[in-house]
């Protein structure tokens, strides 16, 4: 196959790509349980579960993110539960990294109050830090072996996007003005410039070396 | 090896031939032309015109590589927000600190950033947005004039005199950083950042540049195949993300890759006092550009030792002054240095010292190379299990090369890892077949090939014992990351050039251009997902 061609078909399938990925929908923040992140709790270190009772879930929720934090963090199961009955589920593998971990459930179809939100992790050798806030201990966290932690645990609810990377194009590129030494919406553009830049000069080289 | 035409232009009249003896049979002619060239003019404007006459000799494609790896690395530098590539405060603080008093920063317990860069990392939210992905960087026209307003002000440039993990590096990086650091000192931080950061992209082009040199050197029958290895590494993202912030990694692999340009050119070439200067040049450069130089030190040395007792067979003379040149000088001031920080209490050398002291004399020899077997390769039976329920060869060197961004923080969906290693397979398998078809030839280059394995080797060690200093303090599947690997940046531009070859010489072009594509789209792909995360 002559390389002009497979270049030509590789770009236009990178550009479709792309495309196609603009189309995607990122997901939303539902609600929080109104727990900062401003404080450790504790570690949880091996196969250990922990329970945190008195949460909403929204309805529509379809992720539910965890303030653990690991460098390589183990697997992670979840489940929501309203009066012994598991309502949502979810997992995600190992190797997850970070100060949260977000964990895809079904959505659930209506919002419940006075749900138990337990997760357990592992198996695993790594530390995992436990992130939240100070509480009464009748509010805090329960980790392994049904000790209480020294607080709460905050936890996110994601539902599934409504606006496309497309509609929201235009608000990324003003937020892409903002922070840098450079600011305003150009810089987006002048992005954009400069990948086509690279993108043409490797072009052009290719075709220039197979020639 | 082919003998397919050159593409890279043809060689005009009177400018040496690119074509060049086979590898091992080389050195003895090469050497003796070069020696008496080298011994010629003395005069600046011979030198002048000697150094111009060799850049003109770098193929067009070699320059277009580094200018697509520095404007690679110009795109990540804008994207990624001010502080968001890992350690990027400290060395800032490290720049920081020598620009403004002289002097190199001094271990603290706790590092105080100046009362500028707390401002600026307060303004720009930096601790809620650092490894949590949900969070994005500020958004708002008010969060950003609070930001213009406290960094207009006179605030002091001065913390406590620590630079956080940065404060046990050496100073080359940092002192070359505080050259755009003083010719911003007007404007505000974020300004300078910018402009250190542009440094950092220039480095990366040189990284792209030698890449392509030594994929020429080491494989110079396959002129296409320079130009996959080159524009592969120039469109991987991971080092681009690197080299668009402020981290003494990006000096790191431009001077790895030029320290396997100069081997793989000796190898070719045979070795000759100018470049034994330059591989005791690099020797010294690297040492005092990142700890981590450490473990590519001893390969290096190995490599000058086989190719002085090569160039023994023909001049033993010429051969024990290039080795002196290569080993001899640079082991001067090392010696010196390393005497003089040990001697001082100085950290600059107890985090490489204590890695190495606990591989050597540590309590539990077998346990930690057990460790580092695991870090890299299936456990064995009847070692530790040290990565409960990880694969670290898959989920911390094969995810991480695949996109791991920000405060290690940004990741693909999973699927995408997954997905990535079909490509990786494809081009796994190309590359065994062209060594293969090619095992005659590496037959006669066994001893090129064992040092290029000893440098790989040496980092490869060094990553795990200082990581299981971690490890056995912390009982956590320790700190490693993909990015320590990328000083092997000129072997994966082989590995590509060698995946192209590996085609056969029908499809090598297809499949080169297909690579190119690949790491084109990974690229761009990568590039998305952080602009995702931080402004979505």
């Amino acid at each position: 196959m002559r390389p002009p061609i497979v270049l030509a078909a590789g770009l236009a399938l990178v550009a479709l790509a792309m495309g196609a990925t603009m189309f995607g929908k990122p997901r939303r923040l539902l609600d929080n349980n109104a727990i900062s992140n401003s404080g450790f709790l504790g570690y949880a270190e091996g196969s250990t579960v922990g329970c945190q009772e008195n949460e909403t879930l929204p309805r529509g929720t379809s992720a539910v993110t965890l303030f653990l934090e690991a460098v390589f963090g183990p697997k992670v199961t979840v489940t929501a539960q309203r009066a012994g009955r598991t309502i949502a589920r979810g997992a995600v593998g190992t190797g997850w990294t970070g100060g949260s971990v977000t964990i895809p459930i079904a959505p659930t179809p209506r919002t419940t109050s006075r749900v138990k939100v337990c997760f357990s992790l592992g198996p695993g050798n790594e530390e995992v830090s436990e992130l939240g806030n100070l509480t009464p201990a009748n509010l805090a966290l329960i980790g392994g072996e049904g000790k209480r932690l020294r607080g709460r645990m905050r936890i996110e609810y994601l539902a599934d996007g409504e606006k496309s990377w497309w509609s929201l194009a235009l608000q990324v590129a003003r937020r892409m003005g903002l922070g840098h030494a450079l600011t305003g919406t150009w810089v987006a553009f002048l992005l954009a410039l400069l990948m086509l830049a690279t993108a043409s000069l490797t072009s052009w080289l290719v075709l220039r070396e197979t020639r | 090896m082919s003998g397919r035409r050159a593409p890279t232009r043809a060689p005009k009249p009177k400018r040496p031939s690119r074509a060049r003896p086979a590898a091992a049979e080389a050195p003895a002619v090469a050497v003796k032309q070069r020696g008496a060239r080298g011994r010629s003019p003395r005069a600046p404007g011979a030198r002048r015109a000697n150094i111009w006459a060799a850049l003109r000799r770098v193929p067009v494609a070699a320059w277009v590589c580094a200018l697509v790896a520095c404007l690679n690395a110009v795109c990540w530098s804008i994207i990624m927000p001010p502080f968001q590539v890992p350690d990027e405060q400290d060395h800032f603080a490290y720049v920081q600190e020598l620009a403004e008093s002289g002097h190199i920063p001094i271990p603290q317990r706790e590092a105080v950033y100046s009362p500028e860069e707390t401002f600026a990392l307060q303004d720009l939210e930096y601790y809620n947005l650092r490894r949590y992905p949900q969070s994005h960087a500020i958004s708002s026209i008010k969060q950003q004039q609070r930001l213009q307003s406290d960094l207009s002000k006179p605030l002091p440039r001065r913390g406590n005199g620590g630079a956080g993990v940065a404060t046990s590096q050496p100073p080359l990086y940092y002192a070359l950083q505080t050259i755009p650091y003083a010719f911003e000192s007007g404007g505000t931080i974020l300004a300078r950042l910018q402009l250190m950061r542009l440094l950092s992209t220039v480095l990366a082009g040189l990284t792209a540049l030698f890449v392509f040199l030594f994929v020429r050197e080491a494989l110079p029958g396959a002129p296409w195949a320079w130009t996959v290895g080159g524009l592969g590494v120039a469109l991987a993202p991971l080092p681009a993300f690197i080299s668009g912030g402020v981290n003494p990694d990006a000096l790191l692999y431009a001077i790895s890759a030029a320290s396997f340009y100069c081997l793989a050119r000796g190898f070719h070439r045979g070795l000759t006092p100018r470049l034994g200067a330059a591989i005791g040049a690099l020797i010294i450069l690297g040492l005092l550009t990142k700890l981590n130089f450490i473990g590519l030190t001893p390969g290096i040395v190995l490599g000058a030792i086989v190719l002085t007792i090569r160039q023994a067979r023909v001049s033993r003379r010429i051969a024990l002054r290039s080795f002196a040149l290569a080993v001899g000088v640079p082991a001067v001031p090392v010696f010196l240095y390393v005497a003089f920080k040990t001697l001082s209490g100085n950290p600059t050398v107890s985090l490489a010292s204590s890695a190495i002291n606990s591989t050597l004399h540590g309590p539990d020899k077998m346990r930690e190379l057990g460790y580092i077997w695991q870090l890299y390769l299936p456990r064995l039976p009847g070692m530790a299990n040290d990565f409960i329920g990880l694969f670290p060869s898959r989920q911390i060197w094969f995810n991480g090369l695949v996109g791991l961004y920000g405060w290690f923080d940004t990741s693909f969906p999973s699927w995408v890892y997954g997905a990535a290693i079909l490509p990786a397979s494809i081009i796994a398998a190309l590359v065994i077949r062209a060594l293969v078809v090619c095992r005659a030839a590496l037959r006669r280059r066994l001893a090129e090939l064992v040092v290029y394995l000893s440098i790989t080797f040496g980092l490869m060690l060094l990553i795990g014992a200082a990581s299981y200093v971690y490890f056995s303090t912390k009982n956590s599947g320790g700190s490693p990351e993909a990015r320590y690997l990328m000083p092997l940046l000129a072997l994966w531009g082989a590995v590509l050039a060698l995946a192209a070859r590996g085609a056969g010489r029908r499809w090598e072009p297809a499949a080169g251009v297909l690579i190119v594509v690949l790491f084109l789209a990974h690229d761009i792909f990568s590039q998305l997902l952080v602009i995702s995360r931080y402004y979505g």
